[in-house]
């Protein structure tokens, strides 16, 4: 951390803050109302979630990825069974692909207006704010038919689905999607004619096409900077080269470039589930599986909120011998510092809401040695080193 | 001999338009704020007497003084901004024309008391000694110098027509000659916009955005203090609302004591929905854009008919 000196007052923003439901800790130093320094400080929500992945077998690893993140649980399945099926080399029926990619996007729309609602409240409009999340309500009823849950949906399995979608269904799914669309082009047209919205998202949390290269960010947030990429398209999984859709970039690099590409990806999503359904394939639902044997690989997934990795590598039990995954907000995360620099206190929340944080997803290990302060982070080095039982 | 005067200056202080009522009514009005709110987000809005159950509920809790605040400046400043607006409801125009404490420039007493609240506000969140509380009181002060100026201009303008400057002399002048909401249509557009922004309400809540700054000045307030700041809130509103109404909308006057406070609580009723529905479909604005619309147009406007007046243009 830099010291500042000078007469600046330091605004802590979070673990608990009414803006931030995430718990991250922003200490924002401002002089007046002007950030000069920012520090980010996750760490707050540890689980241990790769060590218990490593003591459980494949198949119940679906149901503990799930809960890495409420929001994009799907997401996370579907880039841990990729990562298992690329590692264990098998192949899924395309009925199962397809039903993935419908509950996918399902997730990434429910994701979306979920986060639009809250960046709207960040901005004190809490009308669009219950709009966006009565909208919202309709993808949730379809989640909740397809798979019978809200949050956690549990129907990707390790080589397939577990549940079908039968013709009646289809039809439930188009009936609730006209509802999503109507709802999605209202809350755009209201975002580009209120000129209040347009005030406070324009020029704010500004991310440059190079500095977004030089963070490295991903996801939506890349794409409003400039950057074409989207895993669905650079490395289609799951069987999205089918699939005819556009990637949504915008070049304003602020954040109301952030709103449209999410709002703009969203009728994307609803394109992509009407393709699906319409062109859905007979077929089996679930592959054979075989026996694991030593191997590794790598799944990747676009989450809502931008590349989520998974690795794996098996050995001849039931049990993966390693996992590891890297969460789209552990990329995003500390480019909100350049975002934040120069701006207003008052643009700190919207600034840190537009990268959609996920921070359940994101905190890591730190040991902290009390007697010299020094921190430092678990390794895998460690892990082996350390391991009891693999 | 002087007990029937005690006796009415009594009930005028405890129960009409004093304590009682102005304590009922003003949770009304916050009540059909919330239920309006409601019916546009697609809620149902909460019941009746959430307000009261708010107050009641913060009124019993404990209080705690944080042991960095300046305790004086406090606990001073709810209880000042509390009795500010309590003067300021007695000298309001409740019985039609007459007011319970009306005497001769009485209205300009009206407008220094309702700035008096925001300046306990300032001083409250300013020795609360909190970081937001601090920021919050910035922005309230930044906020008060740029509502300030069309909300005195509008209301002079207002004065300069009736050539009165008591309540009962400007709403005497509109019942004879018709509303200044009319004849002067662009001095009350601008004391909306500025009642607005004197209510806190949105574009214009920038003093206590709770995404920002938590609740800003009333950050470290908790339990009967911070019940004292939501009742002068209340009253916040009753008073702006009425001074709206007393001095645009003093028109119509039957001269029947009982139906012009009834007229009188309609139009407060009015106003208070017109600041509620314009607090409903906006976002909020940063500070520094506030003073776009409260300066350039707002204060413009104002200017506009005052000039008017005094070139003797409104008839």
């Amino acid at each position: 951390m830099e010291k500042v000196e000078g007469k600046v007052c330091s605004i802590p923003i979070g673990p608990y803050h009414p803006a931030l439901e995430e718990i991250a800790f922003y200490k924002v130093y401002v002089d007046g109302e002007r950030i000069v320094d920012a520090l980010i400080k996750p760490g707050f929500n540890h689980r241990g979630i790769e060590k218990l992945a490593m003591q459980r077998s494949y198949r119940r690893n679906v149901q503990l990825f799930e809960r890495v993140c409420g929001i994009c649980s799907d997401a996370h399945t579907t880039a841990y069974c990729v990562a298992v099926e690329n590692c264990l080399r098998i192949d899924v029926p395309k009925r199962a692909q397809y039903i993935r990619v419908i509950e996918h996007e399902a997730n990434r729309i429910h994701s979306h207006l979920l986060w639009f609602g809250v960046a709207m409240h960040a901005i004190g409009f809490d009308t669009l704010f219950m709009h966006s999340w009565a909208t919202r309500e309709a993808i949730m009823d379809v989640v909740e038919t397809l798979t019978g849950n809200r949050v956690n949906y549990s129907v990707n399995t390790i080589g397939g689905v577990r549940r079908d979608i039968t013709p009646e269904l289809a039809k439930y799914i188009e009936e609730k999607l006209k509802i999503v669309e109507k709802g999605t082009l209202y809350l755009i047209k209201a975002v580009k004619e209120d000129k209040t919205i347009k005030a406070r998202t324009s020029e704010v949390g500004v991310l440059t096409k190079e500095e977004a290269r030089k963070y490295c960010v991903v996801g939506p947030t890349a794409r409003a900077s400039g950057i074409e990429e989207d895993i669905r398209k650079d490395d289609p999984y799951i069987n999205f080269e089918d699939f005819d859709f556009e990637v949504c970039v915008e070049d304003t690099c602020d954040v109301y470039g952030r709103i449209m590409v999410r709002l703009r990806e969203t009728l994307e999503s609803i394109k992509i589930i009407r393709q699906a359904l319409k062109n859905m394939p007979e077929g089996k639902l679930i592959a054979d599986l075989p026996y694991p044997f030593p191997s590794e690989d790598i799944g990747r997934a676009e989450a809502p909120r931008g590349e989520l990795i998974y690795y794996v590598k098996s050995n001849y039990t039931n049990i993966p011998e390693r996992i590891k995954l890297r969460t789209p907000t552990f990329v995003n995360l500390p480019a909100t510092k350049p975002m934040l620099l120069g701006n207003k206190l008052a643009d700190a929340p919207q600034i840190i809401i537009s990268i959609d944080p996920c921070l359940t997803c994101n905190d890591r290990l730190v040991v902290v040695d009390l007697r010299s302060g020094r921190e430092r982070i678990v390794l895998l080095q460690d892990f082996i080193r350390r391991r009891v039982r693999l | 001999m002087y007990i029937i005067p005690l006796l009415i200056a009594l009930a005028e202080i405890l129960v009409y338009p004093g304590l009682i009522f102005s304590v009922v009514f003003g949770g009304i009005i916050v009540w059909m704020y919330r239920e309006v709110r409601a019916r546009l987000e697609g809620r149902r809005g909460p019941p009746w007497y959430q307000t009261y159950a708010d107050v009641f509920k913060l009124l019993i809790k404990e209080t705690i003084i944080p042991w960095r605040a300046w305790k004086i400046g406090f606990v001073a400043a709810p209880m000042i901004s509390l009795a500010a607006l309590f003067s300021a409801i007695l000298l309001l125009p409740f019985f039609g024309k007459e007011s319970a404490l009306g005497f001769l420039g009485d209205a300009i007493v009206l407008l220094y008391l309702l700035t008096v609240p925001t300046f306990a506000i300032i001083f409250g969140g300013m020795s609360s000694g909190s970081p937001y509380g601090i920021v919050g009181s910035g922005r309230e002060a930044s906020l008060l110098v740029w509502y300030e100026l069309p909300l005195w201009l509008s209301a002079a303008t207002v004065f300069a027509l009736a050539n009165s400057i008591s309540v009962s002399g400007v709403v005497e002048e509109q019942a004879l000659h018709g509303p200044f909401a009319i004849r002067l249509p662009l001095a009350f557009i601008a004391f909306l916009i500025a009642a607005q922004a004197k209510l806190a309400k949105r574009p214009f809540d920038i003093p206590h955005a709770e995404t920002e700054i938590v609740a800003g000045p009333y950050t470290e307030y908790s339990g009967s203090l911070r019940a004292l700041f939501e009742l002068s809130e209340v009253f916040k509103w009753l008073a702006v609302s009425a001074l709206a109404a007393t001095l645009f909308l003093g028109w119509p006057l039957i001269g029947n004591i009982v139906a012009d406070a009834l007229i009188f609580i309609g139009k407060i009723v009015l106003f208070a929905l017109i600041f509620a529905f314009i607090d409903v479909i906006n976002p909020r604005l940063r500070i520094e854009q506030a003073g776009w619309p409260l300066w350039k147009i707002a204060a413009a406007l104002a200017l506009i008919d005052a000039i008017r007046v005094c070139a003797g243009l409104v008839f």
